[in-house]
């Protein structure tokens, strides 16, 4: 696999990188330099093993509290989706996404307003809503988990390459199936009818 | 020659005619004295302080010679001292009045000193000698104001020896108090009964040939000469001795030749070239020691590259700016660091209130005469008065109005489709689950079960590189075929769920990305 810079994937790299890179923590240089280039000798990172690398590198609450301030200040909304999804168990990250909600996009603040892990804190933060969280916030339980499926659906996409791994051949000469399908191990499955074998 | 008696033969002489045959003697001595202007003091009677300690009285060296104006002969053969404080009757000299003077004479006077008493005939004392002696007597004048006290008056039968000056309070007379102007001392004859003979004489001319007229003569000349009224001397009758630069040996010739030096406009040999100067230190320049004409020419240089200089010729804080307006500093550099600071000052005072604007037409509104800041006070209470009032005419919508049905798209007003603020109704499709993750051959998998059931279900694949997914996603691949994916009703307390299957049935390891979708709530 090659680690060539060209192939680099639509995020802010150099940005986000930057940003972090300049707060005075002592894993924050190395993380920076994840984001930006990725491990010696190793695919150039994706969202989810940037978001991996993120819960591994900064445990403690104050930590990730500062690179929440860079993320705002960045205004990204897809690192915000993840921070929201790996603060659900952390109340006091979820205190401070509260507090600030004023300043994430509105897209972030009407999936944050839908867990109910923040309806604490959304509760004394509702004048900093926008009128479109406000509506979610007010919408009823349906609303919110629709907002929870759309987050899980977005926390899905962004999760779902770790890295950049160029394809091993042309997809237009995609190689054949072998002729022999493997065996199906799911005795439930049904069979090509719609019956149960 | 004296008058004379004749004693005869056997003339019975008495004691008068005896006396007058000396006094006759005596009287033609004193005559010839007097007859040729014989007076005064010929030697000692110099007085000084007292010695050692000066007191109210005067030392008089000796021994003294002297004539009066009657030809009697003073001697005194020892020093001696007078004393000062009381005249000669008795009386105390002291000044009684502050801020007062007095002015004391000593005198000396001829009297007589008798001695070796014998008895005569007829039983009297008489004494047979009588010697010349002489009397030292003090006389004072009244007390007067400092400066203005009169003199004790001359006595024609006494010899002045000296004025005394004596002050309030002073208990002492030193030298500096005894005054020798009036001393008379000796004259052995008077001038204009000296004859001169005055034929020869190219200057003097005496109005009478005496001693006192050519001496009267000789001093007028003299005066003339030192007051430079007359008779001076030509300048070329006054040697010179040749010196630095003068060759003359006239004063006339040094004075012309000094002159027309000093006047002279030579190129190399100028008159301020004789002219020395000394050195003249300062900063940035100093003058050393010279002439004139090398400092002016050194002068002139430096002034020549200072005002031709086209930079550093003075510092801006050397060059002097009388204060005006409200512009205090005294220098150009002070004044203009003081405009600076004041146009970019914040007080109301300063700033664009120091910078004058000329008159702005316009209608509605205009700009009068003024500073920068009352043209901007002026604009700014016309845009409040403007926004305050609401005066824009007709043609303007106000911006509480909304222009027609703008804010309306098919009869929905804008909001409704606010890109991240309006909710889909359960009319549209929406992603409700999304996985992705690694199938073995053969590998099914429940990948979630949901409370609805899902409209519908998708399924790509990526292959594999070393355990991660490469680049391209095959939503219709080679493979899509050997995937299979359903849906299972299933029972949970009664209600329904929907359990979402997948199986990777090729028999390669594929990275099998699942979504599914409902329509409504």
């Amino acid at each position: 696999m090659s680690n060539t810079k060209a192939t680099r994937l639509r995020v802010p790299r150099e940005s986000l990188s930057t940003r972090i890179g300049a707060l005075n923590l002592g894993k924050a240089k190395a993380y920076a330099d994840f984001i930006r280039d990725g491990d010696p000798d190793s695919p150039v990172p994706c969202w989810g093993a940037i978001t991996q690398r993120f819960v591994e590198a900064f445990p403690s609450d104050e930590e990730r509290l500062a690179v929440l301030d860079q993320l705002i200040v960045e205004g990204d909304r897809r690192p915000l989706y993840l921070f929201i999804e790996t603060s659900r168990r952390r109340p006091r990250l979820l205190a401070a996404l509260c507090e600030r909600v004023g300043e994430l996009p509105v897209s972030v603040q009407r999936n944050l307003v839908a867990l109910p892990e923040a309806a604490t804190y959304v509760a004394s933060a509702l004048e900093k809503l926008d009128p479109s969280a406000r509506r979610v916030w007010d919408g009823g339980e349906e609303l919110k988990r629709s907002e929870r499926e759309l987050l899980a659906g977005r926390v899905g996409e962004l999760m779902a390459f770790q890295y950049f791994v160029p394809d091993a051949f042309d997809p237009r000469h995609e190689p054949a199936p072998k002729t022999t399908a493997a065996p199906a191990v799911d005795p439930g499955a049904p069979d090509d009818g719609g019956t149960r074998r | 020659m004296a008058d004379r008696v004749d004693f005869y033969f056997r003339q019975r002489v008495t004691e008068a005619e005896l006396d007058l045959a000396f006094g006759l003697l005596e009287q033609a001595d004193r005559d010839l004295a007097a007859d040729i202007g014989i007076y005064g003091i010929v030697t000692g009677a110099v007085p000084t302080q007292h010695s050692p300690v000066p007191g109210l009285s005067v030392d008089l060296t000796s021994p003294t010679r002297a004539y009066d104006r009657l030809g009697q002969r003073v001697f005194i053969g020892i020093d001696r001292t007078v004393d000062c404080s009381v005249d000669l009757v008795g009386i105390p000299t002291a000044v009684a009045s502050p801020g007062n003077e007095r002015w004391l004479a000593v005198f000396l006077r001829f009297a007589r000193q008798l001695s070796d008493p014998r008895t005569d005939g007829n039983a009297q004392q008489v004494y047979f000698r009588r010697d010349e002696s002489y009397e030292l007597v003090v006389r004072q004048a009244p007390e007067g104001p400092v400066g203005a006290a009169t003199r004790v008056a001359m006595q024609p039968d006494e010899l002045l020896v000296c004025d005394i000056r004596l002050a309030h309070g002073q208990t002492q007379l030193l030298n500096t108090h005894i005054d020798l102007a009036r001393r008379q001392a000796f004259i052995f004859a008077q001038g204009d009964a000296v004859a001169v003979q005055s034929g020869t004489w190219t200057v003097l001319q005496p109005a009478v040939n005496t001693v006192q007229a050519t001496l009267d003569d000789v001093d007028a000349e003299l005066a003339d000469h030192f007051s430079g009224g007359t008779r001076r001397h030509p300048a070329s009758a006054i040697d010179f001795a040749p010196h630095a630069f003068l060759t003359a040996v006239t004063l006339q010739a040094a004075l012309v030749e000094l002159l027309d030096r000093l006047l002279s406009t030579i190129s190399g040999s100028p008159g301020a070239q004789r002219i020395g100067a000394d050195a003249a230190p300062g900063t940035p320049h100093g003058l050393g020691p010279g002439t004139v004409d090398s400092q002016l020419s050194q002068l002139l240089a430096w002034l020549n590259a200072h005002v031709g200089a086209i930079t550093g010729a003075h510092s801006a804080s050397a060059i002097a700016a009388l204060p005006h307006q409200h512009i205090s500093a005294v220098s150009v550099q002070g004044q203009l660091e003081e405009i600076v600071n004041d146009l970019k000052s914040t007080n109301p005072s300063l700033g664009t209130a120091q910078v004058g604007s000329g008159a702005v037409g316009g209608s509605p509104y205009a700009l009068a005469n003024g500073t920068a800041r009352t043209q901007l006070s002026s604009l700014l209470g016309s845009l409040n008065a403007h926004v305050s009032s609401g005066d824009h005419d007709g043609r303007y919508w106000r911006r509480v109005e909304t222009v027609s049905n703008a804010d309306m798209v098919d009869g929905l007003h804008a909001s409704t489709f606010a890109l991240a603020g309006h909710d889909h109704d359960a009319r549209y499709m929406r992603r409700v689950f999304l996985q992705s993750d690694i199938y073995d051959p053969g590998q099914s998998r429940v990948v979630t079960t949901l409370p609805d059931r899902p409209d519908l279900v998708t399924y790509s694949y990526n292959h594999l590189t070393s355990g991660l997914p490469q680049a391209t996603t095959y939503i219709r691949g080679a493979l899509s075929e050997q995937i299979r994916a359903w849906v299972t009703k299933v029972s949970a307390s009664g209600d329904k769920d929907y359990r979402v299957t997948v199986q990777n049935q090729s028999s390669s390891q594929l990275y099998i990305n699942v979504a599914a979708y409902r329509v409504g709530t």
